[in-house]
């Protein structure tokens, strides 16, 4: 047998504002001697495919591994050079078995099923008879290309992604055993009309996945996955979807798809984001008389793709006339470095976020005073020391700004300390993240609360700006089956 | 002899609200070399003035070059840090001979005249016998305080401003002659009680210019400058007046200034600036049948000190859908990083403009390609180097878009055709600039529409709301010579 192994993976965020071009894919990862290097989540499948492959006696031969970090809409030319060098090497060596590592929510310009693409174009030159296999990450967007043209599909059952090797080996296995006419794998899909974040850590997750590991190796079944979906991604397959693998039984494959895709319908409760919204989040703030309270500004998270200067909360504060808030790291290199020009103490009106792309929201105009400037600061995540360059401390009049001139996510409330502001005397503090920022700013605060800002990375389902697929998805609608 | 040479330049736009810093100068000229590394317009002059010198057996020493793009109020810091390094260097070299390139109308917090506060410093210095000579931008604030410690004071005579080699020669031949004893310098000058703009490449302009040229060197009458004043620095001397030098006569010096600021004044209604809005303008490049039609976004200008990144304009073209329409320059340091991330022939949605002011205008979000990068891009200005930065072609759909990393005016086509547009399939070319653009831009445009925009720079010379500034000036009231018998 011949087996032929490769990665492309990045996951896209159709709204962020920063494409994904050639030198994220240098950055992060770009070689053909994946196996030979230590493995990340996108070649760790490779490397146990090579070694199963050659326990076996097969011939492996090694293409390109290319991923990059999440990021917008991937340049056309990158994905089609990257996607034909692999397809060169599958006509050169005419493999039995094609065994891919991808992410399976990569949009490129042009592209929006990067995934199906590749599958298709495989198969073409691969013919009818031959295996392919694809490992996927959960959130990836499961489209009939895909369906269609691989043999074999399978996403890691774990997020966080613990499991990528585990699922590596399982799809080897399925492979070989389909490669040497063992098995006959059909693929059957269903969709779930869901849209949210499932954590497999805890319940009921975490039991819907040892449900699914328990389907498997019986009654015809040999692997079952659920694709939670990426929502930030504007496409038609955006959404949740259970996946089988039956052994020649088609029908098989349909039911336990639907089945399972039944079962997650019934835990949805304990899978509903119930963040309040901008404005009741600042309700509980104003009514609070033990502070400061942690507000966390999530859609606009620079970890997820987002640009770190959007205003919807600013905006809010702004009209209510609160004070005593702090907030931030808005990232804008130019407005620091005006500021070090001005200097400590310079009164001056400035524009403030909305800058960068239209999920920034408008740009605020402020009458600010310089209090701080600092070079250098860093902030901790974990025991690691994350940089954000320059910050500006601005005050708007008992508004507290933090500015900076590197894109960073708000890990610490050290930011503001660091700069003079005395957070004992904020009634809030608003940092710029999903979820990273918790254990430092849960230990200063008398709450902290999660809110579904919009933005790039919104976690509320209900209003990412879907223009491909319908709306009809829970928690959208309470009930997209009536 | 002995020759110090140093450049400290910067016009200030007091209602700007951006503060110029130690970082603005950096990003474009702090040197204490200023004749070792390569020209830029305003150290043109050092150049050409350490060549005469050094071929007539002088020693020259080279103190601070320094210019920063203009923008708001210099801080307090840097201009005393810059002006200290001259001043220390005089004091320590103690030459015979001072020759500065400033702009005229840099005003500090605490200095409305830091020309004039530098030459009084340095004439402190060296006593009554040394030569203090400066050139200036005729966008200046002319005082009494740089009268007074100068010698000599040149200003460029066009504008735009290609005569700066020009006058850095005419400086150096006063100067020398002066040093040499040939000649015994005195400076007048007249207020025109005028505030506005006055480009050179009208016939009433031109002729202005060619009638100080050709009154130069003759009947001991040495140089005539016009300084046409800064209307967006807010100092008790903004405004138009005229400077005649004369050798050893005052009185000649006196009634040359009076005779030409009074022919200024009688042209005024021939120079009143009454440029079309928008709307009319865009009407205008519409309906033109050749082409590329030059459109100048004068709100916007950089080198008056606004951010360069308005939308006014932009706004208008996308509202009424034209095509082959190239627009330049946006300021813009982080789209420009994420472009080059991008890569050439990225698709994108980008926000372009509205970032830096209520100036700005509103942003506008809009799909593009990068069509081209290009790193350390120049201008030609004249015969001389302009720096550009880093510059990106965006194309919108038949709109393209030059955005760059360091703030300036459009300065020449070079800026478009070096990152490969055509500009000889482009209807409307739209450049952020007040009229330097026309040195560069006039020999391929059939027609050249000035646009009274609105942002940072109004055209509006009336309205101005100076709080330093009497109000005794025209355009904002009819005859400002009432009180007198002229």
């Amino acid at each position: 047998m011949k087996l032929l192994i490769a990665c492309l993976a990045t996951e896209t965020n159709t709204f962020s504002p920063m494409p994904t071009g050639r030198n994220a894919f240098e950055a992060a990862c770009l070689t053909r001697e994946a196996t030979h290097m230590p493995g990340n989540l996108f070649t760790a499948p490779l490397h146990e495919w090579r070694r199963m492959g050659e326990e076996r006696g097969w011939e492996v031969i090694e293409s390109l591994s290319a991923a990059a970090q999440p990021a917008g809409t991937t340049v056309r030319g990158v994905y089609e050079a990257f996607r034909d060098e692999i397809l060169d090497d599958i006509k050169t060596h005419q493999p039995d078995v094609l065994l891919m590592s991808m992410h399976g929510a990569m949009v490129a310009d042009g592209y929006d099923d990067c995934e199906g693409d590749m599958m298709a174009r495989a198969r073409e030159i691969m013919g009818a008879g031959k295996v392919i296999g694809l490992e996927l990450d959960p959130h990836n967007h499961l489209t009939d290309t895909m369906l269609e043209n691989a043999t074999l599909i399978i996403n890691y059952k774990e997020y966080p992604h613990v499991d990528a090797p585990e699922r590596a080996r399982e799809l080897f296995a399925m492979a070989a055993d389909a490669a040497e006419g063992k098995t006959s794998p059909v693929m059957r899909a269903h969709d779930c009309r869901m849209l949210t974040i499932i954590e497999t850590m805890k319940d009921p997750a975490k039991g819907y996945v040892h449900t699914m590991k328990d389907a498997e190796g019986k009654d015809g079944v040999l692997s079952v996955s659920l694709t939670h979906g990426f929502p930030w991604a504007d496409v038609a397959d955006v959404g949740a979807k259970t996946l089988v693998i039956a052994d020649g039984d088609a029908g098989k494959a349909a039911d336990t798809a639907k089945d399972f895709a039944d079962r997650l319908w019934n835990i949805r409760e304990g899978l509903r984001m119930d963040y309040p919204d901008i404005g009741a989040a600042l309700d509980i703030v104003e009514a609070a008389d033990d502070w400061p309270i942690t507000l966390a500004d999530m859609g606009d998270n620079a970890g997820g793709g987002a640009p770190a200067d959007s205003t919807y909360f600013l905006q809010e504060i702004v009209k209510r006339g609160m004070t005593d808030v702090a907030h931030g790291i808005f990232w804008d290199p130019v407005l620091v470095a005006m500021c070090q020009d001005a200097g400590i103490g310079a009164r001056m009106r400035v524009r403030l976020g909305g800058k960068i792309c239209a999920e920034s929201g408008q740009a605020v105009d402020l009458d600010v005073t310089v209090r701080a400037v600092r070079e250098n600061m860093t902030q901790m995540l974990g025991e690691t020391e994350m940089p954000l360059g320059t910050g500006v401390w601005l005050d708007a009049d008992g508004v507290h700004l933090v500015v900076s001139s590197l894109r960073t996510q708000n890990f610490s409330p050290s930011v503001y300390t660091d700069l003079g502001i005395d957070i004992s005397q904020m009634r809030a503090l608003i940092p710029k993240s999903t979820n990273h920022f918790y254990q430092n700013f849960e230990r200063i605060s008398s709450r902290v609360i999660h809110v579904r800002s919009p933005g790039t990375v919104t976690p509320d389902m209900t209003i990412i700006p879907f223009t491909k697929r319908d709306g009809n998805y829970w928690p959208k609608v309470e009930n997209p089956f009536s | 002899m002995k020759l110090l040479l140093a450049s400290l330049f910067n016009e200030t736009n007091t209602f700007s609200a951006i503060t110029v810093g130690r970082k603005a100068f950096e990003d474009k000229l702090f040197t204490r070399t200023p004749t070792s590394v390569p020209p830029v317009p305003c150290t043109t002059p050092l150049h050409i003035w350490r060549e005469k010198a050094e071929a007539k057996g002088w020693t020259c020493v080279d103190s601070l070059g320094a210019w920063a793009q203009p923008a708001g109020m210099v801080s307090r810091a840097i201009y005393e840090e810059c002006r200290d390094i001259i001043l220390d260097d005089v004091a320590r070299e103690r030459p015979d001979i001072v020759m500065l390139s400033m702009h005229g109308a840099m005003v500090a917090d605490g200095y409305d005249d830091c020309e004039g506060d530098l030459m009084a410093r340095i004439r402190e210095i060296l006593g009554p016998d040394a030569i203090i000579s400066l050139e200036i931008d005729p966008h200046c604030h002319l005082t009494p305080e740089m009268m007074t410690a100068a010698n000599l004071i040149v200003c460029f005579k066009e504008y735009p401003h290609t005569d700066i080699a020009a006058r850095a020669h005419d400086l150096f031949a006063l100067t020398a002659d002066a040093a040499e004893a040939r000649t015994k310098p005195v400076m007048r000058d007249f207020d025109c009680r005028m505030v506005s703009m006055y480009p050179t490449q009208g016939p009433v302009m031109r002729a202005f210019v060619d009638g100080m040229l050709a009154a130069e060197n003759r009947d001991g009458l040495l140089s005539l400058s016009l300084a046409h004043g800064f209307p967006y620095g807010d100092t008790e001397r903004t405004g138009t007046r005229m400077l005649a030098i004369a050798d050893g006569d005052a009185g000649l010096a006196q009634e040359a200034a009076d005779r030409f600021g009074k022919r200024l004044w009688k042209c005024r209604e021939a120079l009143r600036i009454n440029w079309p809005d928008i709307p009319t303008a865009l009407d205008r490049a519409e309906a033109a049948t050749a082409y590329p039609v030059v459109l100048a976004d004068t709100g916007d200008n950089a080198g008056g000190g606004a951010p360069s990144d308005s939308t006014f304009v932009i706004k208008e073209v996308l509202a009424r859908g034209m095509k082959d329409v190239a627009l330049a320059v946006y300021w813009d340091p982080v789209l420009v990083d994420m472009c080059c991330d991008a890569g050439v022939g990225a698709r994108m949605r980008v926000r372009l403009g509205g970032k830096r002011s209520e100036g700005s205008g509103d942003a506008v979000d809009l799909d593009v390609t990068v069509r081209a990068i290009r790193h350390d891009m120049v201008q030609q200005f004249g015969d001389l180097p302009s720096p550009f930065g880093t510059g990106v072609w965006l194309e919108a759909d038949g709109v393209h878009i030059v955005i760059n990393n360091s703030r300036t005016q459009c300065l020449h086509p070079s800026l478009f055709t070096d990152l490969g547009i055509d500009l000889a399939a482009m209807q409307a070319i739209v450049v952020k600039s007040s009229n330097h653009f026309y040195a560069g831009f006039a020999p391929i445009a059939p027609e050249v529409i000035h646009i009274a925009s609105p942002g940072t720079l109004t055209a509006d010379f009336a309205t101005i709301p100076y709080t330093r500034r009497a109000p005794n000036y025209w355009p904002r009231i009819k005859n400002p010579f009432a009180d007198t018998a002229t």
